[in-house]
Formats: structure tokens, C-alpha cells, sequence
């Protein structure tokens, strides 16, 4: 039973893949079949097109850092003893945008759009997620 | 995509309103606050539960004691045996959905008064919840164990949004500051000292660029209207504002798939809720904004056409939203000093009656006849506007 104020993803068969990928170091998009066009968060069906499914596709990984927050004080006790942490939205290069964190990088050195390159980091307990440093 | 049907402006009323004194209440279940207020503003219609057919509410937080049927056990628990129920919930917007809702419901003959209200023990309520707006599955299992929280979500759109027009955190401040003068003679607002920009910088950073006193108040309380046609009005105590216009529209949820963090949907519901209306940006001198936090003020106004694309930080140093200014906002103090104890929007939309009926708590803007309220829900998710008129 997972806890309901547990922030440990509960994975299912359309996140399957993406998680476990991450776990040899790959980060996974999708695209629509038809248009190309990238997809994130990965879904069953292609948003806007659900008679169409995605394919999985390997990101390059490389991005811009769209917004960023240093979180400082939190409520949530699974983050409380991680602040500072610097929770970012990330562009890909394939033009699709994710949630992340910014890791190794100098605080005063955060700036929007500078460019960025993914790595995995296990940010929590046996959960690898991808996160970002400067490229 | 304008709307293709003709809305009733002018044909429907709100002919009560009651918002809760309350803002701390430990151990008080927000269903007695339900009863409380509907009790009240029933009372300034002049009007009865028996006189009830349609009940809005939304609820599903914890600290709103209501869970998965929420409109069924309010209507359970004060008593009301509706022909119509509306479950809506946009969050902040959800009050003025209701509004726009009833609006619908009575045109359609499914009921003739309809109650909205709301009621959230967000201060007090005993039970934990966690600080996020979904859960860690479905879509927030990609975002959520990141720790995106309420407060983090609205510090990124501050954060891009100073990066592309140069707003400042002083400029930020100011509208807190402004909250906060205008809650100085509302006897119910929670907080009322008077408060400087300084104060708010030096302030506990929580999600840079957000500080402490950027964020509203957390309080205990809820609030109720009542809405009729306007021939039914006529029999009412008071009669009461006219509604003019509606708009609702959806952005996102999870941030990750919000395209452009310096907008909201603001921008089409305050659009449509115009057209409907019949009338411009430049005829709205008084407004009711929604503002969890400064950003959530600035981010508004920019979208609803108050400030030119990108100028809102200039439109806050010029005057902007000083009272007998462009525009006079958040008469009673706001989220950001009164009153926000969840889904905030049945306050703005209470403290625009109380306007247009020359009984503002706070600042009362003279003989007022137009008053714009926008909800804001969600994490700069989902919006609905209003455009109200003084009773005719």
C-alpha cells in the first residue's frame, strides 16, 4: 500500500518503460506517429489524437532551463530535509518541456535559457530520475 | 472561439451573500461553516431553504471535509433537497463556475434559486495533506516527486516572468503591500497592520522569487450567495447585482505542460466574460483578482488587458492598482490579507456584491457600476471571469 502522502511515483504500464529506462541511463520521449511531433508526459494515447498511439524515443538529453525555483522552506517532509534543491522546467531540444531539478551548478549562476545536458541522479531512495547540469 | 449562443447579461441576479467573520476556527468541521453561511446570506435575500432548489459547491481537499460527492453531503448535511447539484470544481474559479453554471440551469428550467457556497478549515483541519496539487500518479508521477509545490509552481512563472519583462520583487511587493492597506478597516480581515515593501523582502525566502509575505493568508472560513432569475429577484429582500457577462477557460495542471508561464487562461475567460457583457477592458475601473500570491495578481492583470503585454511591473509603480487608480482592486484585502482558506473565488465574488451594494468592508469604491471578479484555480490552471452590474 503506498502512502498517501508519499511523493514515490506509482508507476503504471505507460510509465513502465520511461522509468526503467532511466535506470540504465536513457531518457525517453514519445512522438506521434503521424506528425513527429515530441510528446511529454508520456501518455497511452497521443494528446489531441487518442485514436493514435506514440512511439518511444530516445532524448538527446540536451536543453534549456525554461524557469527555476531554489526551494528553500517546504511543508513536505520528504522534501524538508532535501532544501535547498533548485525544482526547474526543462525545454529539450526535441521541443518538449519537463519537470526536473538543476544539480551541481552554483545558485547565482541559474539563469533562464542557459543550456543544459541530463543526468541521473536517485533522488530518491531507489528511484533514479532524471535531472539537469549545465551543458 | 467566441461563444455561438446568446448569454442572458442582464437577465439574472445574485440576491444574497454572506461571507464567514471566521479565520481561525480549530475543531470546527467546515459543514457547520456551510450551514452558517448559507443560513446568512438566505437571511439577506429574504428568502428560505424551502425557497432552494439548485446547490453548487466543490470540495477535495482534506481540510474541506468533503471528499468524492462533496456537493451531496453538504446538501445532506444543511439540508437542501436540490432538483439541480453542481459539482464543478476549477478550484479557485469553482465559485464563479457555479455562477455561470446557475446561470445556465435556471435558463434551462432544471431549477429557479440556486445556493453557492463554499467553506475550508485550510488553517486548522487536522488532518495532513500534502502540498501538491496532484497526485504522484497519472501525470504528477513525472512532476510531483520532484516536490512541485503550490507555492514552487507560481515562483516558476514569477521567475520566467521576470526573466522576460523585468519584473521586479519590488514591484511584487507592492501589490501585497496595497492587499494589505486595503484590509486596514475591513474588521474581518485577517491581517490589517499596515506592511512595507521592505517588510516583504526581508520576508522568509520559501520558493525564490517568492517570500513568505508573498503568499496569502491561510484561514479557517467560507462564504455563500444566492442566485436567481431577475423576475424572481423582484420578490426578494434586497434584489442584488446583475450578472453581465461569463467566461471560464483551462490552461494546465502539471507545470510541465503550461507552454507560456507569463499568461494564464485569464486571457480568454476575461475575453469572453467581456463579450458577454458587452463591454470593454476600459470600462472595468473595479476588480476582484484572485491572489494565492503577488504573481497570481500580476499575472492576471497582464493577461486580462489591465497592463499592455509585459508591462504589469510598470502599471504597478505607476498607480495601477491604488485605490482611485486604473484600477481598484481587492477592496476587502484580498487572499493576500483577509480571507483564503482554500478556493478563494466565493470571497472575490462576495466582496463584489458588497461593492455594488455600497457595503465594502474594506475601501468602498463611490457608487461603483461595473465590478470585474476573476478565479484563478489550480496552479494557474483553470479561470473563470465574471462581469457584474450594480442592481438595476
Amino acid at each position: 500500500m503506498i502512502e498517501m502522502t508519499s511523493v514515490l511515483p506509482v508507476k503504471d504500464e505507460t510509465s513502465e518503460p520511461w522509468f526503467a529506462a532511466l535506470n540504465e541511463g536513457r531518457l525517453l520521449i514519445q512522438r506521434d506517429p503521424v506528425s513527429g511531433k515530441a510528446q511529454f508526459y508520456p501518455r497511452a494515447r497521443v494528446a489531441g489524437h487518442p485514436d493514435r498511439l506514440p512511439e518511444w524515443t530516445e532524448a538527446s538529453g540536451r536543453g534549456t532551463l525554461y524557469s527555476f525555483t531554489v526551494v528553500e522552506r517546504t511543508v513536505h517532509p520528504q522534501f524538508r530535509a532535501m532544501a535547498p534543491f533548485v525544482l526547474a522546467l526543462v525545454d529539450l531540444e526535441e521541443g518538449v518541456r519537463m519537470t526536473s531539478w538543476i544539480v551541481d551548478v552554483q545558485l547565482k549562476d541559474l539563469r533562464c535559457d542557459m543550456p543544459l545536458k541530463v543526468v541521473f541522479r536517485e533522488v530518491h531512495p531507489g528511484q533514479i530520475l532524471p535531472c539537469f547540469t549545465v551543458a | 472561439m467566441a461563444h455561438k449562443g446568446h448569454f442572458p447579461s442582464g437577465d439574472f441576479c445574485i440576491v444574497g451573500a454572506h461571507e464567514s467573520p471566521r479565520r481561525r476556527a480549530p475543531g470546527i468541521h467546515p459543514f457547520q461553516i456551510h450551514a452558517e453561511v448559507i443560513a446568512e446570506a438566505l437571511a439577506d435575500a429574504g428568502l428560505t431553504l424551502e425557497d432552494v432548489d439548485g446547490f453548487a459547491t466543490a470540495a477535495s481537499f482534506p481540510s474541506e471535509a468533503g471528499w468524492q460527492l462533496n456537493a451531496v453531503e453538504v446538501a445532506e448535511y444543511v439540508g437542501i433537497r436540490p432538483t439541480w447539484i453542481c459539482n464543478t470544481d476549477n478550484g479557485g474559479a469553482a465559485a464563479l463556475a457555479h455562477v455561470g453554471n446557475a446561470v445556465a440551469a435556471i435558463q434551462a428550467g432544471l431549477c429557479s434559486v440556486v445556493v453557492v457556497s463554499y467553506a475550508s478549515s485550510g488553517r486548522s483541519w487536522p488532518l495532513a495533506a500534502p502540498d501538491f496539487n496532484s497526485g504522484q500518479t497519472g501525470p504528477g508521477q513525472y512532476e510531483v516527486p520532484f516536490g512541485m509545490s503550490t507555492i514552487s509552481a507560481h515562483a516558476l512563472a514569477a521567475q520566467r516572468y521576470m526573466h522576460d519583462f523585468g519584473l521586479t520583487s519590488e514591484q511584487l511587493a507592492k501589490i501585497a503591500v496595497q492587499m494589505r492597506s486595503n484590509a486596514a478597516n475591513n474588521p474581518h480581515a485577517m491581517f490589517r497592520e499596515a506592511l512595507t515593501v521592505e517588510q516583504v523582502l526581508s520576508s522568509a525566502m520559501i520558493s525564490t522569487p517568492l517570500h513568505k509575505l508573498d503568499c496569502c493568508v491561510v484561514s479557517d472560513s467560507g462564504g455563500a450567495i444566492v442566485v436567481t432569475a431577475k423576475d424572481r429577484a423582484r420578490d426578494t429582500r434586497r434584489g442584488g447585482p446583475v450578472v453581465l457577462g461569463y467566461g471560464e477557460a483551462l490552461g494546465q495542471i502539471q507545470m510541465n505542460q503550461m507552454a507560456d508561464m507569463t499568461t494564464t487562461a485569464a486571457r480568454h475567460s476575461g475575453a469572453r466574460a467581456l463579450q458577454t457583457a458587452g463591454v470593454t477592458i476600459g470600462d472595468i475601473r473595479l476588480g476582484q483578482i484572485y491572489d494565492s500570491f503577488t504573481i497570481t495578481v500580476a499575472l492576471t492583470l497582464d493577461a486580462l488587458g489591465f497592463a499592455p503585454r509585459g508591462e504589469v511591473g510598470g502599471f504597478i509603480d505607476d498607480g495601477g492598482i491604488t485605490p482611485g487608480g486604473r484600477l481598484t482592486l481587492n477592496t476587502d484585502g484580498g487572499g493576500l490579507s483577509s480571507n483564503h482558506s482554500g478556493r478563494r473565488g466565493i470571497y472575490a465574488l462576495i466582496e463584489a456584491v458588497r461593492q455594488l451594494r455600497g457595503e465594502g468592508p474594506g475601501v468602498q469604491v463611490a457608487n461603483p457600476d461595473l465590478c470585474l471578479v476573476h478565479g484563478t484555480g489550480g496552479w494557474l490552471s483553470a479561470t473563470a471571469t465574471l462581469i457584474l452590474g450594480a442592481q438595476q
